[in-house]
């Protein structure tokens, strides 16, 4: 139970340092508080923010390098639906063109849902 | 020292070929001896998802993911004989493990079915299924029971079919024996009560080893002593006939490794450990001597970070692919990078070799 209550700037400001302090949001030099890891899944990301997979660390060291090297696989094997075209119903041929992403990413399809 | 240099150089490289499928439907064909891509094999049901080679050393069994498509391709000629595929209608079959029956008339598998109704998809219960190669359809469809309907990764598991056909190995925490008449389950190898003293967890996965002896399955294992927790790893066999396992514990465990493939003689056996993780992690080919099962030889190396390992079908070159469009030939005696290939697609199977 909170027994004070911040009433003026400076009584609010203590709040937030103390507030973040605790939070979950570190540093990525820092390697994160002891026992946590970052809150995103490993492998593949569900959300559109960053927009892009994030390896289990929360970075992209983990991730092929150049990220063009996952494009297939990652919709095929990890099924990921939110960033790249549905192959499997709607859009089978996106990828007709492209045979090797990292060379030839540029002859994709571009896709309007 | 310089004339052994060119003796080495002269000797002829390995005689097999290697396949494996790539974007957008296709198998390459690579030569070993001349390092280079030799053609391609056209697919007609789309994306290779999994490559299998048949019992018979024959054929190719490649499944294909968008309509759950078969194609059966012929060795010799290097052509597609039989593609077929498992979706039709509104219904989708998804392929989970896959195993040939000793004669390659059928696939024994793991599945479930998706079904396009008027208003949503119903997703069905996993269960067993047998794909008539000749009839070109699913045959017989056997439900799981309670137990492996429950355990969310059973229908992932790999499978291996015993030399006499009569049982079929689900590779899970433990070893599931099935029937392959009725699929009902008849024994467990429970790992974790081993012969091998003081484990207290073991993980054994096949792999697709040309050369592993006929009717085992040999695999690496990591395992933790239930009193201090200390993990090892070691080299784990499995007699598929008399359902023993032999453990043989080699070195402190690695936080991971991809297998383990032996080379023609079946006394040395090749295999890549990680450590750390990350931006921190560290590859490593180790080559296990398997007479003394020791550590012989191992060396650092800067992998892509996504790959799989397989070595050639003479023992003498790691091979290093997937996740893009590079092959990578490194020495197995120097365990140094000797060649890349560009093989211009961007592979989506695993790799056989063929001796």
């Amino acid at each position: 139970m909170r027994h004070l209550k911040a009433l003026n700037k400076k009584a609010r400001r203590i709040e937030e340092y103390v507030a973040a302090t605790e939070g979950d949001v570190f540093a990525l030099q820092q390697g994160g508080p002891p026992g946590q890891r970052p809150h995103y899944p490993m492998g593949c990301s569900i959300v559109f923010s960053p927009g892009w997979e994030v390896d289990a660390t929360g970075g992209t060291a983990g991730l092929c390098q150049p990220v063009e090297r996952d494009l297939y696989d990652c919709y095929i094997s990890c099924y990921w639906p939110a960033q790249v075209p549905d192959h499997l119903n709607n859009y089978p041929d996106w990828t007709k063109k492209c045979a090797a992403a990292t060379k030839d990413w540029r002859n994709i399809d571009l896709v309007f849902p | 020292m310089r004339l052994l240099t060119l003796l080495l150089a002269a000797l002829p490289a390995a005689a097999g070929t290697l396949f494996v499928g790539a974007w957008p439907a296709r198998l390459l064909v690579i030569d070993e001896a001349s390092e280079k891509m030799i053609g391609e094999i056209p697919l007609a049901t789309g994306v290779p998802r999994s490559i299998i080679r048949s019992h018979d050393k024959k054929k190719l069994f490649v499944t294909s993911m968008k309509d759950s498509g078969i194609e059966v391709i012929d060795l010799a000629t290097r052509k597609v004989i039989k593609s077929f595929k498992l979706n039709s209608g509104g219904k989708i079959v998804r392929l989970g493990g896959i195993e040939p029956d000793p004669q390659d008339k059928v696939l024994y598998a793991t599945a479930y079915t998706v079904e396009k109704k008027i208003d949503r998809w119903v997703v069905g219960k996993p269960k067993w299924v047998v794909i008539d190669i000749e009839q070109e359809k699913i045959t017989k469809e056997v439900d799981f029971s309670k137990e492996d309907e429950q355990s969310g990764f059973a229908r992932f598991s790999p499978l291996r079919v015993s030399p006499d056909g009569k049982f079929l190995y689900m590779f899970r925490e433990n070893i599931q024996i099935y029937s392959t008449d009725d699929f009902k389950p008849v024994e467990k190898i429970e790992l974790s009560k081993s012969s091998f003293p003081g484990m207290e967890r073991v993980f054994l996965r096949p792999g697709d080893d040309p050369f592993e002896e006929p009717g085992t399955v040999l695999g690496l294992f990591n395992s933790t002593d239930p009193v201090v927790h200390r993990s090892i790893f070691g080299i784990a066999k499995l007699d598929l006939l008399k359902r023993t396992v032999d453990f043989k514990p080699v070195a402190p465990a690695t936080q991971g490794t991809m297998g383990l493939y032996l080379t023609p003689d079946r006394k040395q056996g090749y295999t890549v450990a990680f450590n750390g993780g990350g931006m921190n992690r560290r590859n490593e080919f180790w080559a296990l001597d398997l007479q003394t099962g020791q550590i012989a030889r191992k060396q650092e190396f800067e992998g892509r970070t996504r790959f799989s390992f397989k070595i050639s079908s003479d023992g003498k070159s790691l091979y290093l692919f997937g996740a893009g469009n590079t092959l990578e030939i490194y020495d197995a005696a120097t365990m140094k990078m000797k060649k890349e290939i560009d093989v211009n697609a961007d592979m989506t199977t695993d790799m056989v070799v063929i001796p």
